[in-house]
């Protein structure tokens, strides 16, 4: 790979300059709910982070732990029942709830999200290089002629192969894998300060997932893109991650540095979570030990710690009462049992 | 485990034509299973592995006959499953039963939780009164976990692996000698994963049962199997006794799964070595000559694009085809 | 087994709600939707008018009132609909009509549905070659226009309303054999059908148990499209003169009184016209409740 994967381009870039400095995105108090027709239902509270730039975060839940929410409120994609409250500030301005326009704006410059299933961002009945080049003009001002050049950059350094002539194909003629590069390489085209994935490699082979999870690591270190990547895959997570964030019901259950957490799980259910994953360099093969019942969708208005109800540690106060979070350094904990 | 032989698949094939087929004139045919050989005995799991596209799912029905077999035979209980009438198939069918990857789309929206389960007691003991058939339902309802109050909710009421709980409660009802699991855990939250892990190896223990484990999740291959096979557009490219493949992969295909799959250790995980396979699975319509590997091989030389290596055993039961070995085989090939 | 997964509240909560099928959900939500909610109950009354009220009516619907011919809707007189040009109460041959008519459409129907879903069910699931052959011949019927296949029957056999009704119902049932092929075949690739094919049940009995049950949806919505379809139909064979012939009558045939005669007494069109469109608006209107109530995300 060239020492740059995006060539230089006009446009000012993000500035790395910023890192361990001020913090590219700040969440504040983020709380998402939705409006049912049973009632009102939190799918996320109390959450909040920062990232800098070239930081990588992992977003790490199961089902109905509110960590895909987390990420559609930020870009402003939450469904038409669902209201997020709190901020987020994305180098220097509030975008949580902000106008559609600004966001739009926002979406296609400075910051981009990837998705599991690549089709969702991209135009089944246009060329791949069509979509790359309007994204450019319109947000870059560019010629056509220097957008297209630009785009192919974009997909040469993404590594796909003989991109001169697969710039010129439809999506669906591109393998799962390449497909998701395609992706990458759109989300990549403005040069993003901040990049959102969710769950990008769930669908992909493990050799493809390699690849995928080493491209963005390298983005991230070479044009000090901060990503928030959100996945169910601790190994994943220990690969691609500098901080971990762990969610369960909606709230942060724990997070740390990757190293910490991993090292050194406080929580019950981080601990859980840890244990009941197999591992490829395990050589036991007794009963893997779980977490009790089933992961409990977003609750109508929940009182105490989310995960008490699958606890192990749980005491009578763990139902009434939340627990107040504990921090030391950049690890936080919110348990009423475990001290950090 | 030293159970005798239950299946013997020998140079099984399994062929897709592909449109054109209908007007007389030849269609190509895709080699979904291209000449797979193992066996499977009373009591063992053998985990199969590989990317999508391999021919693991495929060649998992073609085993139950659930599709048409190309050439080879299946050979269950010195029975060639193949060559059996419409009948005497189906009367195999209680001592063979399949998981399936997405739990909810393998039950019928419209039936009862109960009915579900009792399906096979339905179609194989006619015999058996409502009582008996409603004691065995809620029998294997306990046995997997689930509260027999439940029998009269339906399938989208439960969470996912509640729903794979009911399709194991289904597939074990008639007490069967072989499961196939396609992917059972796959669609599954991580502490649901290890629930439904420790359910399936609690079941073999109990009934002796064997697992056919179709995933593309080595990690929870090592955990579950005994032996693990390795496929790659249709054809075996390694199989071996599992501490024996993890800890000595012979083909560099298994080297490259094996460390691509990320370890939940960020200490450990950042210091280890990685094969990084370039590009994507090739089309299985137009596999690579020789080896099919070869395209995408790191090891790969001018005889890996001419001759297929053949799969020899190299010791302790370990077989591998890679003309880049560097021991030497045992015995010649079978 | 100390199983895990046993979470005693959600447990002990699920066992305690009372387990609701896909088809009860979509009941539910039938229930929720009041313009289908009111078009049923005008429909019922509809039916049980056309059914009982002609026992409450003082006058039979061949009753000539030689006094009162041509009468218009007079309340004095008791003909609250006025006469026909044989002085025969309005009311009480358009709700005799309506009979026939209703009779016609849910008979049809439930006839046309009856083969259209074996039909489509087995074509569908058997595939390959029997599907072709039973697919051409759908296609082959499906060409031969519809009139000219009434005209055809009745030429041939004495006309009668059984003949109206297999003319009808044999044009009717190829939609839903089609529709039901179409569900069919998608049916045929989900997991549920191979688990059933894996636990040893026969052809016969998966089509039976698992693929009619599941058309359910699709085909009850479009029977309740169908039977304003078949009424409007006898409607008009009626009115070209090819349905029921008087002194028997079905709403078609008022029409086609009432139309002769719209100059002069407009009551004898207006009337039958208003039950008939009224029966239609509720069926269309239960018809998309249903169709709402088994396709939520569509809407």
């Amino acid at each position: 790979m060239s020492d740059s994967p995006v060539p230089a381009n006009p446009a000012p870039p993000p500035q790395p300059a910023a890192a361990g400095g001020a913090p590219i995105l700040s969440v504040r108090d983020l709380a998402i709910r939705f409006r049912t027709a049973d009632g009102t239902v939190t799918a996320a509270a109390d959450v909040g982070f920062d990232i800098r730039a070239g930081e990588i975060v992992g977003l790490v839940g199961e089902s109905g732990s509110g960590k895909s929410q987390i990420l559609m409120s930020l870009m402003g994609l939450l469904a038409s029942n669902g209201h997020a409250s709190g901020s987020a500030v994305f180098r220097g301005e509030e975008i949580l709830n902000a106008p559609a326009r600004r966001l739009d704006a926002l979406r296609g410059a400075s910051m981009s999200m990837i998705f599991q299933d690549p089709m969702t961002s991209l135009n089944p009945y246009l060329r791949v290089s069509t979509q790359l080049v309007e994204v450019l003009e319109r947000h870059r001002g560019m010629t056509r002629a220097e957008a297209m050049a630009q785009a192919l950059a974009i997909m040469e350094s993404v590594r796909i192969p003989d991109a001169a002539r697969r710039i010129r194909l439809y999506p669906h003629e591109f393998s799962g894998g390449m497909r998701q590069r395609v992706m990458i390489a759109m989300a990549l085209l403005c040069r993003p300060a901040l990049l959102l994935a969710d769950e990008p490699t769930t669908a992909l082979d493990v050799t493809v997932q390699a690849q995928i999870l080493e491209l963005i690591a390298d983005l991230a270190r070479s044009i000090g893109t901060a990503v928030l990547f959100v996945t169910h895959d601790l190994g994943v997570v220990a690969r691609l991650c500098d901080r971990v964030i762990v969610l369960y019901g909606g709230r942060i259950m724990e997070s740390g540095e990757a190293t910490d957490i991993f090292g050194d799980p406080k929580h019950p259910y981080t601990r859980g979570l840890i244990d009941s994953t197999p591992r490829l360099d395990e050589r036991s093969h007794g009963e893997l030990r779980t977490i009790p019942g089933q992961p409990r969708a977003a609750q109508l208005a929940p009182m105490g710690c989310p995960f008490e109800p699958r606890c192990p540690h749980r005491v009578v106060r763990c139902r009434t009462e939340r627990p107040a979070p504990q921090e030391a350094g950049l690890r936080q904990l919110a348990c009423h049992e475990v001290r950090l | 485990m030293t159970g005798e032989t239950l299946l013997a698949v020998r140079d099984l094939k399994v062929h897709f034509p592909l449109q054109g087929g209908m007007f007389g004139g030849k269609g190509s045919v895709v080699r979904a299973v291209d000449g797979v050989d193992f066996e499977l005995k009373q009591g063992e799991t053998l985990g199969i592995v590989g990317e999508s596209g391999c021919g693991k799912s495929t060649l998992a029905r073609a085993v139950l006959r659930l599709i048409p077999h190309a050439a080879g035979e299946v050979v269950w209980l010195g029975k060639d499953l193949h060559a059996l009438d419409a009948e005497a198939m189906r009367a195999e069918r209680r001592n063979m039963q399949i998981i399936f990857q997405d739990p909810l789309a393998s039950l019928d929206p419209h039936m009862s939780i109960g009915a579900i389960i009792g399906q096979p007691l339905r179609t194989f003991h006619r015999e058996l009164s409502r009582q008996d058939q409603r004691r065995r339902v809620f029998e294997a309802m306990r046995q997997v976990g689930l509260a027999p109050e439940l029998a009269d909710r339906f399938p989208h009421e439960f969470s996912g692996g509640m729903c794979q709980r009911v399709g194991i409660a289904r597939a074990m009802i008639l007490k069967p000698k072989l499961v196939v699991c396609d992917e059972p855990v796959s669609a599954l939250d991580v502490s649901i994963q290890a629930q439904i892990i420790n359910l399936l190896m609690d079941l073999q223990r109990r009934f002796d049962l064997s697992l056919l484990f179709i995933s593309h999740n080595l990690s929870v291959v090592r955990h579950i199997s005994h032996r693990v096979m390795v496929l790659y557009l249709g054809k075996v490219m390694e199989i071996a006794e599992r501490d024996e493949f993890y800890a000595r992969p012979l083909h560099p295909y298994s080297e490259a799964l094996i460390s691509a799959v990320p370890i939940p250790d960020p200490l450990l995980e950042r210091q280890r070595p990685r094969i990084v396979l370039s590009g994507d699975l090739p089309s299985p319509i137009n596999p690579p000559s020789g080896c099919r590997f070869s395209s995408r091989c790191p090891r790969a030389t001018e005889i890996c694009h001419k001759a297929e290596p053949a799969l020899l055993d190299y010791g302790r039961d370990h077989r591998a085809a890679c003309h880049h070995i560097p021991i030497t085989p045992v015995a010649t090939p079978r | 087994m100390s199983d895990p997964a046993l979470d005693e509240p959600l447990m002990a909560e699920l066992a305690a709600r009372k387990g609701r099928s896909q088809l009860q959900d979509a009941m539910r939500r039938f229930r929720a939707n009041p313009l289908a909610v009111v078009s049923l109950i005008v429909l019922i009354a509809i039916v049980l008018a056309c059914f009982l009220g002609p026992y409450f009516l003082p006058f039979g619907p061949d009753d000539a009132d030689f006094e009162l011919i041509s009468s218009p809707p007079d309340f004095a007189s008791g003909h609250y609909f006025g006469t026909d040009e044989l002085g025969r109460d309005l009311l009480a041959r358009t709700l005799v009509g309506g009979r026939v008519s209703l009779l016609i459409g849910a008979l049809a129907t439930l006839v046309s549905l009856g083969i259209g879903v074996l039909y489509g069910a087995i074509s569908g699931f058997v595939g390959k070659r029997t599907d072709a052959l039973m697919m051409r011949t759908v296609d082959i019927l499906y060409s031969m226009p519809y009139v000219f296949f009434v005209i055809m029957l009745t030429t041939l056999f004495e006309r009668s309303i059984v003949m109206l009704f297999i003319a009808i119902g044999a044009v009717q049932w190829l939609t839903i054999a089609v529709i039901v092929r179409g569900q069919t075949l998608s049916l045929k690739g989900r997991e549920f059908i191979e688990a059933a094919r894996a636990g040893g049940m026969r052809d016969w009995s998966i089509i039976r148990k698992h693929i009619v049950p599941n058309t359910a949806g699709p085909v009850i919505v479009y029977a309740s499209l169908t039977v304003p379809e078949v009424i409007l139909g006898e409607s008009f064979l009626s009115f070209l003169g090819l349905g029921v012939q008087e002194p028997d009558t079905s709403w078609g045939v008022l029409l086609e009184i009432g139309a002769e005669k719209m100059g002069t007494e407009p009551w004898l069109l207006l009337v039958p016209g208003a039950f008939l469109v009224t029966t239609l608006f509720a069926l269309n209107f239960i018809a998309d409740g249903l169709r709402d109530a088994f396709d939520p995300n569509e809407r």
